[in-house]
């Protein structure tokens, strides 16, 4: 089977305190109109709930940014890092319109497209991708896919979530309570 | 890694970024990247990624009102171009605003020269002038200010923006230099346990962080440290995982309510009511530790009916006296082979004498679970479960955290409720029990003033911190000519905002030192640039962290912007008091650390643990008091004309209370503090803003919104008789009716500071803030 990376994410310890979303910012010093990874809250009232999901890029089995990008911006590494060309890019918006996680940014300022790399550099430096490494909760962790299977439960999808069959996205979520079957 | 990959370097980041740089619209973006936005030197080639590997690192600290993370930063050609958490030598990680603070640094409003107001106070307008101008002035006033006004005409405010220890310590040593000043006194933040806490364990800072994992009942209390607390949260997880049973109470269904089995909300400023009821079921039904309580506590103390005292033996400071039932007398408590009585109620020296317990009992025996419902909406049937739940579900912690729920009318008996519970269940002592309170270092080592300094001769009176507006527009105390603030931004901190503003406008000269244009310095006359983390050296070794850390300087500031204790180097020269702080930082963390057993070069290594690990409060019962126990009477409180045991007052601005003001304003406002700010720091910062936002809400509840005819989203304006705070609503069930929750620490620039309506009622006990007592009504925005 060829090598796949992966996220962990538990969002039933996860406490929405975006320092994963900051720190990826500061690392991949992107621009302001985008964030790699991002919080997401989920609320209700009756009865109340709220919980908070990060998520960057889930470097799935079937990319559907790589499959619909005209130009072929997008490679899948042989660590299954779903990587994006940045030079290639011509902002035509087809990946942010294919990926159901809403993954690759736009940037109206540039004119162009990008995404999380999973910290590809800091990856062949053996270094943690960098949410993982600041998530004070540690609730993030990162590795090959089979062996974070082999760790931690949770699943692909929850309801609300986007069809974990278009993509096989390679994440693993230990839904917060409300989800949970 | 295919070659593929190895061939994709990060020319592509590069491609984007140099975009950026390309785009005059984007000035405020090029400090995101904290890379060559600096505009002196800027060695990092234009665009090019910056490449961490090869930076050198520097360790600092964020130094604020909170965790005090220590912090790694790297630095390339002379930039700070990100920071970390340092990761494991603290072993608790830093959040977005620590991480943020690269932003800081780099910002591009960062004040560089010394500004002198041009034109009205709060306008803006201003000119530059050098050091020695600046300098010159500031002494000048003074001096003028000492022969018009004499001493107390003088008066500086610190705050909470900087625990370094050559920062506020050192402002205190100046104006001791200076001969004295008016001072103000009280913490906005926590000042009711700082009066309640130490009288009752004999001590404050004392935090349960390192066993909270072993609790298996976490009642969270008025607080949110899920947000406040963010970095051992996980603590919390990691109990409930064991099978721990949370508990939140908060008026907002919080964060931390969201991750407990139970919130119950509750209406603000009752909490010392619901805490009695829970005793009295703890009482009654003979849940307590009475061995414990016999060893432990002072609740056997007798207390003379006449004079409303405990009894001491004659000459002795701490020889309470007990009635023991082996020998049926009266004997000092600490006499060995007694039996304490809890009670002398029913017996004949019931006439003249009863306990510390009766006095509690009496108190807690009023609150009838139906009476804590009518007052503080917790349903009854709640109140007897989490009595019995917290009582027998050992060990059982409470959440303080200087929480909100004691920024209220009467802070102090909430706060003094929960020892009495956690001493009833003999919770005190033990791993996974106790009360949590915010703490650090200073439970262990005691770290010295880096500039000793004498004893001002005279009293120069003192101003109580949220009646800052009404004292100096009232020359009450004393008439203020000079006024210093560093450290704090009192527009966006201090109570009713507007008489601060007049206060600030009416004072003739004003200094702030802030290394940015916050919106307390916009009132200034003077503004003095200073240095922010990483640019200055410094100790931290204060009570919000266990670890003692040594903050270095990795960058020059920007300009001319100096470190606070720089600034009162030249002046304290020009005021002919110069050697007493004529040292470097590096000579003054030695006189610091002198007898604490840490050395400087060890700090040079990393951060130094200076806490037991894990750290148990009073382990074993032993408290830090004269006599060693918990003393739940408090002599203070009765010589301020109060009950000297917890009672319930019930505060004035409630629906409750004054009903004419509640008529008008039927809405209670709590205050809640978000991950964006720490009070106001980092407010303003880029990232910050991207992240959270930058426009302040208003959580209300649906059915209050509908009946004002607000919608989610809608501008809106709350107001009452002190002023207006516009905001944004945030429609959601994710709050008691009745109640809405205001966010701390805007910016006048943002739209201003949520306390130009909060109350400004000094709480009587201890003097705190009572900002959660505070009434309001919403309308729409025009
Ligand atoms: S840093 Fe961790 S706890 Fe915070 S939002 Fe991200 S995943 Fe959640
Ligand atoms: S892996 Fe790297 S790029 Fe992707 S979200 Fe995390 S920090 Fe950002
Ligand atoms: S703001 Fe508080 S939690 Fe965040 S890094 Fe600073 S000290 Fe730590």
């Amino acid at each position: 089977m060829a090598k796949q990376v992966g996220f962990y994410m538990n969002m039933a310890n996860c406490y929405g305190c975006q320092t994963c979303q900051v720190a990826c910012k500061s690392e991949q010093q992107t621009a302001p109109a985008v964030s790699f990874r991002r919080v997401r809250q989920f609320n209700n009232d009756y009865p109340v709930m709220h919980a908070t999901l990060s998520m960057g890029c889930n470097h799935c089995e079937k990319p559907q940014c790589l499959v619909n990008c005209p130009v072929g911006a997008y490679t899948k590494l042989d660590n299954g890092i779903v990587y994006q060309d940045h030079s290639k890019c011509i902002g035509c918006r087809m990946c942010v319109m294919a990926c159901p996680y809403g993954v690759p940014q736009y940037d109206p300022e540039e004119g162009k497209t990008s995404k999380c790399s999973y910290c590809k550099e800091r990856i062949d430096q053996g270094l943690q991708p960098r949410c993982v490494e600041a998530c004070p909760g540690g609730n993030l962790a990162a590795g090959d896919l089979e062996e974070l299977k082999a760790k931690y439960s949770g699943v692909q999808e929850f309801p609300g979530m986007p069809a974990a069959a278009i993509t096989n996205p390679s994440i693993i979520i230990n839904p917060a309570k409300a989800f949970k079957k | 890694m295919s070659n593929e990959s190895k061939d994709l370097k990060p020319a592509t980041n590069m491609t984007r970024r140099t975009f950026i740089k390309g785009t005059g619209a984007v000035a405020a973006t090029v400090a995101l990247g904290g890379v060559g936005m600096v505009a002196s030197g800027a060695d990092v080639a234009e665009g090019a990624p910056v490449d961490f590997k090869n930076a050198k690192t520097f360790t600092s600290s964020c130094t604020m009102e909170c965790l005090h993370h220590n912090l790694k930063g790297y630095v390339v050609d002379g930039k700070l171009v990100k920071i970390e958490a340092n990761y494991p030598n603290d072993p608790t990680k830093a959040c977005l605003r620590g991480l943020s603070r690269v932003q800081w640094v780099n910002h591009p409003d960062r004040i560089k020269m010394p500004l002198l107001r041009t034109g009205e106070k709060g306008e803006g307008k201003w000119k530059e002038i050098s050091w020695d101008e600046a300098l010159d002035l500031i002494v000048t006033k003074i001096k003028e200010t000492q022969r018009e006004l004499g001493n107390q005409g003088l008066c500086y405010k610190t705050g909470s923006g900087n625990f370094g220890q050559l920062v506020n310590g050192v402002a205190a040593a100046f104006f001791n230099y200076l001969g004295g000043c008016t001072t103000l006194v009280g913490s906005l933040c926590c000042q009711v346990v700082t009066t309640t806490m130490p009288p009752m364990l004999g001590s404050r800072y004392e935090d349960t962080r390192d066993t909270i994992q072993d609790s298996k009942y976490i009642l969270v209390w008025g607080t949110n440290p899920a947000v406040t607390m963010q970095s051992y949260f996980y603590k919390y997880m990691d109990a409930m995982s064991k099978g721990a049973r949370m508990v939140t109470i908060d008026p907002r269904f919080s964060e931390t309510a969201a991750k407990s089995d139970e919130w119950v909300p509750i209406l603000p400023g009752t909490d010392a009511a619901l805490g009695l009821g829970m005793l009295k079921i703890i009482i009654e039904e003979e849940l307590y530790d009475k061995d414990f309580l016999l060893k432990h506590t002072g609740v056997p103390f007798l207390v003379d009916k006449a004079t409303g005292d405990q009894i001491k033996a004659e000459g002795s400071e701490t020889g309470y006296l007990v009635y023991d039932e082996i020998s049926k007398g009266i004997v000092p408590h600490d006499q060995e082979g007694i039996v304490p009585a809890l009670s002398v109620a029913g017996t004949d020296l019931a006439a003249k004498y009863t306990t510390v317990f009766d006095l509690i009992y009496n108190e807690a025996k009023k609150w009838t679970p139906e009476k804590v419902q009518e007052e503080t909406h917790v349903p009854a049937e709640t109140v007897i479960r989490l009595a019995r739940e917290y009582a027998t579900s050992k060990p059982a912690m409470i959440i303080q955290n200087m929480g909100g729920f004691q920024r209220t009318e009467y802070g102090s008996y909430a706060v003094g409720a929960q020892f009495y519970l956690a001493a009833f269940t003999g919770n005190f002592g033990k791993a996974g029990g106790g009360v949590c309170d915010a703490g650090g270092v200073g439970t262990n080592i005691k770290v010295n003033d880096a500039i000793p300094s004498p004893k001002p001769q005279g009293q120069f009176g003192t101003i109580p911190s949220p009646k800052f507006g009404e004292y100096i527009l009232a020359d009450k105390p004393n008439k203020i000519g000079f006024m210093w603030i560093m450290t704090t931004s009192m527009m966006t901190q201090y109570p009713n905002t507007n008489k601060v503003k007049a206060a600030l406008k009416k004072i003739p000269f004003v200094v702030v030192v802030d290394s940015l244009m916050t919106s307390t310095a916009l009132y200034a006359d003077l503004v003095l640039p200073c240095t922010t983390v990483f640019e200055y050296t410094d100790l931290l070794a204060h009570n919000r962290h266990h670890y003692v850390q040594l903050m270095e300087k990795a960058v020059d500031p920007p300009g001319q912007a100096k470190s606070d204790l720089e600034i009162f180097q030249m002046l304290a020269k020009r005021l002919g008091f110069g050697e007493a702080f004529d040292k470097t930082p590096e000579e003054l963390i030695e006189v610091c650390l002198k007898g604490t057993g840490i050395t400087l070069e060890q700090l040079k290594k990393g951060p130094v643990l200076a806490t037991p690990d894990p750290y148990i409060p009073y382990k074993d019962g032993i408290f830090k008091t004269p006599t060693k126990k918990a003393e739940l009477f408090v002599p203070m409180w009765k010589s301020k004309g109060f009950n000297p045991v917890v009672t319930y007052i019930r505060p004035n601005e409630f629906i409750y209370g004054d009903r004419q003001l509640a008529a008008k304003y039927p809405l209670m406002a709590v205050q809640r503090k978000i991950n964006r700010t720490i009070h106001s720091t980092f407010g303003t910062l880029p990232w910050i803003c991207e992240a959270t936002g930058s426009t302040p809400h208003v959580l209300i509840h649906p059915e209050d919104a509908a009946a004002r005819g607000i919608k989610d989203g809608d501008r809106v304006v709350v107001y009452n008789d002190r002023g207006e705070h516009r905001c944004v609503a945030d429609v959601k069930a994710h709050i008691k009716k009745g109640i809405v929750a205001l966010e701390n620490g805007w910016w006048e620039q943002q739209g201003g500071s949520s306390s130009y309506v909060t109350s400004d009622f000094v709480e009587p006990l201890g003097g705190g803030h009572s900002c959660n007592n505070t009434l309001v009504e919403i309308r729409k925005e025009a």
